[in-house]
């Protein structure tokens, strides 16, 4: 199954109408330099804009027109920046969409303030859905955004303690709890739900709806983890083994750590739990040469396939059974895309 | 518009010396699905469910495979889910009504529960094809039912007791409407400084209030250049208002 076209033409079309109001949402007021400027930073960034794309198609695909999921795809897209900006002062991270992160333009405090901001005017659009949705709707996606953003923090201080305690004794229910918190809850799960209730005025979402999220969203964080190692730098927009350096426990780690032997082990622990700039460069190639030899890659990218297989079973059982159109063909192509993703 | 940051004090990325290679992996260019899904089904074991039969759903068993460890974490999220809300709906409730002591006046505790069903059939009215005779009547309502639920919770519960060291609300809005005004800010102080009129010898800042020129003596927008508004007359908030309202309702 390859990505068929209607993928890359609606994360285009879609992500620019997001990005359009996005941009003229943001406040033109003082201090621009110091705030309202950088809040258009990242968003004005080449991105694949995968979140507003899906929470639109999926309410078209379910017969709303996409004016009727702009707000909340506004939303989405707006909270997914601010995560970034946060995300990359916590792992100190030099590059983001092909430029200098946030932090490192700008200073910590600064970008702290921009992040901060951020997050709390996610939330603003939401309340024109009371307009264009109806008060019920608009409160119930308000209610779910606010029980994301806590689930994001906890997936995030999931990830942080790990490195802070330098656990080496995860699972892979561990990373996929974490992985679900962190990313599939608002870029995957979230859309999807806001989609279909958009259009469909329910209180409940299908569960196999949301589950094709969860499973969407962690094969797209896997492939992500291994784009980290092996994709190139210009197409990934970070740098490479930024993972390894920020001594993220990814499933990759967690599959070293379940084959290595005893010694072993002991240079991985003592490699995660060394400062980010006190790392060797000859350490990151023994790890990495480790990882290759005990297969973790390829037995990493067969995790992320299977969910994917799942995933398609899910959308078989869900939105499968909605009328043909474009977006119901999108949301299908995402799961081939994830892989293959530029 | 792409607008791009004025701050770039450290715009340029520094090459890192040394960097380690990226490790080589075999392309994938396409993705098996059927095999993808061949080897869920053959390692779960996965019957996946089949909740179109209303059955309940029988799960993978075992550990090991992604998918059996992928539907675990996903039930405990529905759980926890469940539990969540139900924990904020029990912490709401217990903010608002006492069992023991229902606050005098208070409204029936299921009228929100008939609220919300009020709500859920006129939503599903707005979209009902049949209906659309009725759609200028769903917008008016639409737009008049926020702000009767706005009036219904707020009976519901009530504000809580002011502090008695606190102004008066009541104060504070007619002091804001005398600095309104013209003129009328230099004579004026809130009620809050009435000690200090009467023979306190501490001075405090007189609180801004925004503009000190009179209402009556703004000219036209035209005649302030840059100053972005239409005009300069008591429309002038609702204009503002409207402005920024339909900036934001997108």
């Amino acid at each position: 199954m390859r990505t068929p076209s209607v993928v890359p033409e609606l994360l285009c079309e879609y992500g620019a109408r997001a990005r359009e109001a996005l941009l003229a949402f943001l406040p033109q007021r003082e201090p621009r330099k110091y705030l309202y400027d950088l809040l258009a930073d990242y968003p004005s960034r080449a991105s694949r804009h995968m979140r507003p794309a899906i929470c639109i198609a999926t309410a078209r695909a379910f017969g709303a027109p996409l004016e009727a999921a702009l707000n909340s795809a506004v939303s989405i897209e707006l909270l997914h920046n601010a995560l970034l900006i946060v995300d990359d002062i916590q792992d100190e991270s030099e590059e983001r969409r092909g430029a200098p992160t946030m932090h490192r333009a700008t200073g910590l405090p600064i970008a702290l303030n921009v992040g901060s901001t951020m997050s709390v005017l996610s939330l603003v659009p939401l309340l024109g859905n009371v307009s264009t949705c109806g008060p019920q709707v608009a409160l119930w996606i308000f209610e779910r955004t606010i029980e994301v953003a806590q689930q994001c923090a906890e997936g995030q201080a999931l990830e942080l303690g790990w490195r802070f305690d330098n656990r080496l004794d995860l699972t892979d229910e561990d990373y996929l709890d974490m992985v679900m918190r962190k990313t599939c809850s608002y870029s995957t799960m979230l859309p999807i739900r806001a989609g279909a209730m958009i259009a469909t005025r329910r209180r409940e979402v299908p569960d196999a709806l949301v589950r094709f999220g969860f499973l969407l969203g962690a094969a797209f964080q896997i492939q992500d983890d291994l784009l980290n190692l092996t994709g190139s730098h210009e197409r990934y927009g970070k740098e490479l083994n930024g993972d390894l350096l920020e001594g993220k426990r990814t499933l990759l780690i967690i599959r070293l750590l379940q084959r290595c032997s005893a010694q072993e082990t002991a240079f991985v622990s003592r490699f995660l739990a060394t400062e980010r700039s006190a790392k060797k460069p000859e350490d990151v190639h023994s790890l990495l040469s480790l990882l290759t030899r005990y297969d973790c890659i390829e037995a990493t990218r067969c995790f992320a396939q299977a969910l994917l297989g799942a995933a398609a079973h899910d959308f078989d059982q869900s939105l499968a059974q909605l009328p043909p159109s474009r977006d119901r063909e999108f949301l299908r192509g995402l799961i081939p895309w994830v892989i293959e993703q530029p | 518009m792409p607008v791009r940051p004025a701050l770039t004090r450290r715009n340029q990325v520094e090459p890192r010396a040394e960097r380690p290679p990226a490790v080589r992996m075999r392309p994938i260019r396409q993705l098996d699905l059927s095999s993808a899904i061949g080897a869920a089904r053959a390692s779960g074991p996965v019957p996946f469910p089949d909740e179109s039969l209303g059955q309940p759903a029988p799960r993978p068993r075992g550990s090991e495979h992604p998918v059996s460890s992928a539907y675990k974490v996903f039930d405990r999220y529905l759980d926890e889910g469940r539990q969540y809300a139900a924990g904020h709906s029990a912490w709401s409730q217990s903010l608002s009504r006492s069992p023991a002591a229902p606050t005098p006046g208070a409204v029936p505790g299921d009228l929100l529960g008939q609220w919300d069903k009020l709500l859920s059939a006129i939503d599903a009215l707005r979209v009902n094809p049949a209906a659309a005779a009725l759609a200028p009547w769903f917008e008016l309502l639409t737009k008049l039912l926020p702000t009767i639920g706005s009036e219904l919770r707020q009976t519901i519960s009530p504000p809580a007791p002011r502090a008695s060291t606190a102004p008066p609300h009541e104060d504070w809005e007619r002091w804001f409407q005398e600095h309104s005004t013209p003129g009328a800010h230099k004579h004026r102080s809130h009620p809050s400084q009435a000690a200090d009129r009467h023979g306190a010898s501490v001075a405090r800042p007189t609180p801004r209030t925004g503009s000190t020129i009179p209402i009556a003596n703004l000219k036209p927008a035209r005649e302030m250049p840059g100053s972005g508004l239409k005009e300069n007359t008591p429309s002038l908030l609702d204009d503002v208002f409207a402005r920024g309202v339909s900036k934001r309702n997108l």
